[in-house]
């Protein structure tokens, strides 16, 4: 069994590197038949990682304990969910996981565009197999999934493994790997079309019109991935936050970042033929900080509570990524004149303008987030100083970042394309300036006086006037026009553009988000000693203990306190946090006890009790606004889904067809 | 047993991915000369759609529309002239095909007018022009 | 006392708090002052499990938090100002001790770069705003005759595809 799939793995890599060969050698050597064979190994490869994925699956729901990695990362008592989710739960399986992610989005990119970019293919493939007889070439001779365990000579077989990190036995955590994966492998695709046409200078963009849409997928699975991880933390790990800047969530922000900038410079790229030099950088970013994260998350070059040991892996990253690195700027240096921009800037007071600052403001948060995270390494390489960036650095340098995209966020769709006089800008702004003035002024009237948290909360009103105004007048000019009801209006006006109004929606979720971080800046925290029957007031709760028992279960002991919240003396929810044990691993947990509202979560955490057994420790956390995080969420992935859905009219517009060599000087039927 | 599945998976494999038939390999495409400016015109199109929607919800000036406008149908008249031009010097010629009809509605076939001809050289249009595209001389006879 | 409580789990404190034999001596609440979430707001935790301050860290009995609370609770008794604790604490075990750096020496950089990140988008965006500012010109009469050729096709185009697709944008 490990012994076919050490030989798919193995396989696949000699594949991978086959269609690499082959598929230049067809397009360079004009070889045809090499071209095919080329994309033939492509799907190849995907059925070989499938058959080596299926197998480690198999041994882990089989529980064959004489494989090492079955070992280290399952055991008996797991749901089959767990053992199914244990492929990603250590190192040798995420990067078969990586792979088989590229092979699987390889095949898809190869099997709908081998026509439509002959001429391209082959670079593409080029690409894609390097990169994938990279990771393939890990697993195979690196760190194989496949080790069996060895006594001198002989295989040997535990009876039980160690089981997965109980902090991971999650449904979010669950499919949370998994998501991030398929957003950050899939950038990949959008940069081999970027280069293939770079370097088969393929005139138009027809690389942006076939890989926009990938573009928009993979963001979607990275705001998703992300989003699962930030409830994760939320949820299980007990501390009434979301996101720690560490290293690795730091990571899989980075090319969240440049992919956003890309979703918007992209636009300019297809309107006007402008920004391409702009458009490469910003895509193979994207690719360059995926891989980066993945170097940050899987080989400890950075310190990271995602604790993974030091592993022999980091040389091979390193060098891949520098790599890569040089390979991108040599490309896109020798080729800026193929990239020189179709038409001009009209006016600073446009929409392009305003995309691209906007992309200069998301650059520089990538770039605070990137240095806070490298330059402790940097520092220390060169003076041997050790130093810590933690969380107020971040804090003091995005959150100004952060509102001004917010503005930005308003801004963008009040300006038209193209140039907007002072005019057009007076009749846009007013209104939505003046509701977002409204509300920060009212609610700094209402008792709030926290500046940072004022100026989002005007911003988010000034974003959202802007938005519904958007859809309002859009609406209204189709009611005029078509007489139907306002809101089948607004539904054919977001089926006609999806594009637009969906990304519309995705800001209005983005805003809700914000609304949600900002509630933090309103956080209570304090640790409270309770004995039974006891009640104190947190906040606006008064919170009384009514009981604490413990036991025992097949798979962890716990310690189990009930607490009853009370608010104006009615009941409104009774909170059972617990302590855990888990047998297996001996690691402990603790599960919160949590009440969502709109409003504010309360959230607390059982500690403990006291030495002397009298008391019992809790933390009592209050968090305003946290839900509005993930209602914005839910709005952000539908919009996105609206931008997925074609839209309802099609234009299409005469074409100039040939039909004929002329003879004598052309007769053109214009 | 494992054995031959695993002879079988590898020489499997690498039949599928070494013996290509000649019918495998696909014709070469025909790729039109004039696919990019035909995307570039079909944007600009876009765009002054989008220009005059911005206009009638209100968002933009009387002013701005016009010059906006105006810049976007230069940019058009410029790659129109451009898709003559690589038709002369490629020397072929070409033809204006209808549009596709989307599928929304079964399109009723837009009444083609009389095509206009231009009384100096004898080029015809499809549509009413006040200079010949071809020798550039007013057409009102 | 009551009977539920001390019964509850003797196993689970033992496992629970047997390793952190130095904090059971004080009850955690006790050492959650203000002033000393004041002063741990600076020094970061450096259990290696979180990247929390000791102020913000929420493990109660975290191998470093808990013991520094404790220690800075302690300083402050004896009348020694924020300042100087956090200046014993920076002598012990260096600036990485610190949540954020200090704006100085090395350190400077960290805050410095991002602003000069900032700044330098600024200058390469301005730059791209001059290089692509096309003169302002009026309509050229070339452009006018080109125009003028192609009006007649421009509005046939878009007009046939309108008629086709029945837009919302159409001519009115």
């Amino acid at each position: 069994m490990e012994n076919l799939g050490a030989l798919a793995i193995l396989l696949a890599f000699c594949l991978s590197l086959f269609a690499v060969a082959a598929s230049l050698a067809g397009k360079y050597g004009r070889r045809p038949f090499l071209a095919v064979s080329g994309e033939r190994a492509v799907y190849s490869v995907w059925v070989l990682l499938t058959v080596a994925a299926g197998l480690l699956v198999y041994s882990l729901i089989t529980g064959d304990f004489r494989i090492a990695y079955v070992q280290a990362h399952s055991d008996r008592a797991m749901s089959p969910l767990y053992k199914f989710t244990a492929w990603w739960g250590g190192q040798e399986g995420s990067l078969l996981l990586w792979s088989w992610i590229l092979a699987s989005y390889s095949a898809v990119a190869v099997w709908t565009s081998r026509r439509k970019f002959r001429n391209m293919m082959p670079i593409v493939i080029a690409i894609l197999m390097t990169t994938q007889a990279f990771f393939t070439g890990l697993i195979t001779f690196v760190l194989s999934p496949f080790h069996v365990l060895m006594a001198g000579n002989g295989i040997i077989s535990v009876p039980d493994g160690r089981g997965l990190d109980p902090l991971l036995q999650w449904w979010t955590m669950a499919i949370h790997p998994p998501m991030l994966y398929l957003g950050y492998v899939g950038s990949i695709v959008p940069f081999a079309f970027a280069m293939a046409s770079l370097v088969t200078r393929q005139p138009g963009e027809g690389w942006i019109h076939t890989t926009r849409r990938w573009a928009i997928v993979t963001w979607l699975f990275q705001t998703t991935g992300i989003t699962l991880g930030m409830g994760w933390a939320y949820t299980v790990l007990s501390w009434g936050g979301y996101w720690g800047w560490d290293p690795v969530e730091n990571a899989s922000l980075m090319p969240w970042i440049t992919a956003t900038a890309f979703l918007h410079s992209v636009m300019m790229q297809e309107k006007k033929g402008m920004m391409k030099i702009w458009n490469m950088v910003l895509v193979s970013a994207t690719f360059l900080l995926s891989i980066l994260g993945t170097t940050l998350t899987r080989t400890g070059l950075v310190a990271s509570v995602h604790a993974f040991a030091q592993s022999p892996i980091k040389p091979y990253f390193t060098t891949f990524l520098l790599t890569a690195l040089v390979l991108v700027i040599v490309a896109i240096s020798t080729n800026l004149k193929f990239l020189k921009s179709e038409s001009k800037l009209e006016s600073v007071v446009s929409r392009e303008s305003s995309f691209l600052f906007n992309n200069l403001i998301l650059l520089a948060s990538c770039f605070a987030i990137l240095w806070g995270t490298l330059f402790p390494v940097i520092m220390e390489a060169l003076t041997n100083e050790k130093e810590t960036i933690d969380t107020p650095y971040y804090l003091r340098v995005e959150v100004p970042i952060a509102l001004f995209l917010l503005f930005l966020t308003g801004v963008g769709p009040l300006i038209a394309w193209r140039k907007s006089s002072l005019d057009s800008l007076r009749r846009a702004f007013l209104v939505p300036t003046l509701v977002g003035i409204a509300v920060a002024a009212g609610l700094g009237f209402g008792g709030i006086h926290h500046i940072a948290a004022l100026t989002a909360f005007g911003l988010a009103a000034f974003v959202t006037t802007t938005i519904l105004r958007e859809f309002w007048k859009g609406s209204r000019s189709i009611q005029t026009k078509e007489s139907m009801p306002l809101p089948k209006a607004a539904f054919e006006l977001t089926w006609r553009n999806t594009r637009r109004y969906g990304g519309y929606l995705v800001h209005l979720g983005i805003v809700a988000m914000f609304v949600g971080f900002t509630g933090s800046a309103f956080n209570l925290h304090v640790v409270q000693n309770l004995g039974l029957g006891q009640t104190t007031r947190f906040g606006h709760y008064d919170i009384k203990l009514s009981s604490v028992n413990d036991g025992s279960n097949d798979n962890y002991e716990f310690s189990h306190a009930a607490l009853e919240i009370r608010r104006h003396g009615r009941q409104i929810a009774l909170l059972e946090p617990e302590i855990r044990l888990y047998k297996a691993s001996q690691s402990q947990n603790t599960i919160v006890g949590l009440r969502r509202a709109l409003n504010e979560d309360l959230y607390v955490v059982y500690s403990g009790v006291l030495p002397d057994g009298s008391k019992a420790t809790f933390q009592f956390y209050q968090l305003p606004l946290v839900s509005w995080i993930w209602i914005g969420f839910w709005i952000v992935l539908f919009g996105t889904l609206i931008c997925l859905v074609p839209s309802k009219v099609r234009y299409q517009y005469a074409r100039t067809e040939v039909v004929g060599i002329a003879s004598k000087p052309a007769t053109v039927q214009s | 047993m494992i054995i031959v599945l695993a002879v079988a998976l590898t020489i499997g494999i690498l039949v599928f991915t070494l013996f290509i038939r000649a019918q495998d390999v696909p014709e070469p495409a025909p790729v039109s000369p004039f696919q990019h400016l035909e995307d570039r015109k079909a944007a600009i199109y876009e765009n002054l759609r989008d220009l005059q929607f911005e206009y009638r919800v209100g968002k933009l000036s009387d002013a701005d529309y016009q010059q906006t406008k105006l810049t976007l149908q230069k940019e058009l008249a410029g790659v129109l002239a451009e898709i003559e031009e690589t038709a002369k010097r490629l020397g072929v010629m070409t033809r204006r095909s209808a549009p596709p009809a989307p599928k929304q509605q079964p399109a009723k076939p837009a009444p083609q007018p009389e095509a206009p001809m231009c009384p100096h050289c004898g080029a015809k249009f499809s549509g009413p022009m006040k200079f010949c595209g071809e020798c550039g001389k007013a057409m009102a006879s | 006392m009551p009977v539920s409580l001390r019964r509850c789990s003797l196993r689970l404190v033992a496992t629970f708090f047997l390793s952190f034999a130095c904090l059971l001596a004080q009850d955690p609440t006790s050492v959650m002052t203000p002033g000393v979430a004041r002063v741990g707001d600076h020094l970061a935790c450096r259990c290696g499990v979180c990247r929390n301050t000791v102020a913000t860290c929420p493990m109660l009995h975290c191998e470093y938090s808990g013991p520094m609370r404790a220690r800075i609770k302690g300083m402050q008794d004896q009348g020694v100002t924020d300042q100087n604790i956090i200046k014993t604490v920076v002598k012990e075990q260096g600036v990485v001790a610190l949540a954020a750096p200090p704006a100085e020496g090395w350190g400077l950089f960290t805050w410095v770069m991002p602003g000069v990140a900032l700044l330098l988008g600024f200058l390469v965006y301005s730059w791209w705003v001059r290089r692509n500012r096309p003169e302002p010109k009026a309509v050229s009469d070339a452009d006018r005759a080109l125009l003028d050729r192609f009006r007649g096709q421009i509005e046939t185009e878009m007009g046939e595809s309108d008629t086709a697709g029945g837009g919302p944008n159409g001519k009115k």
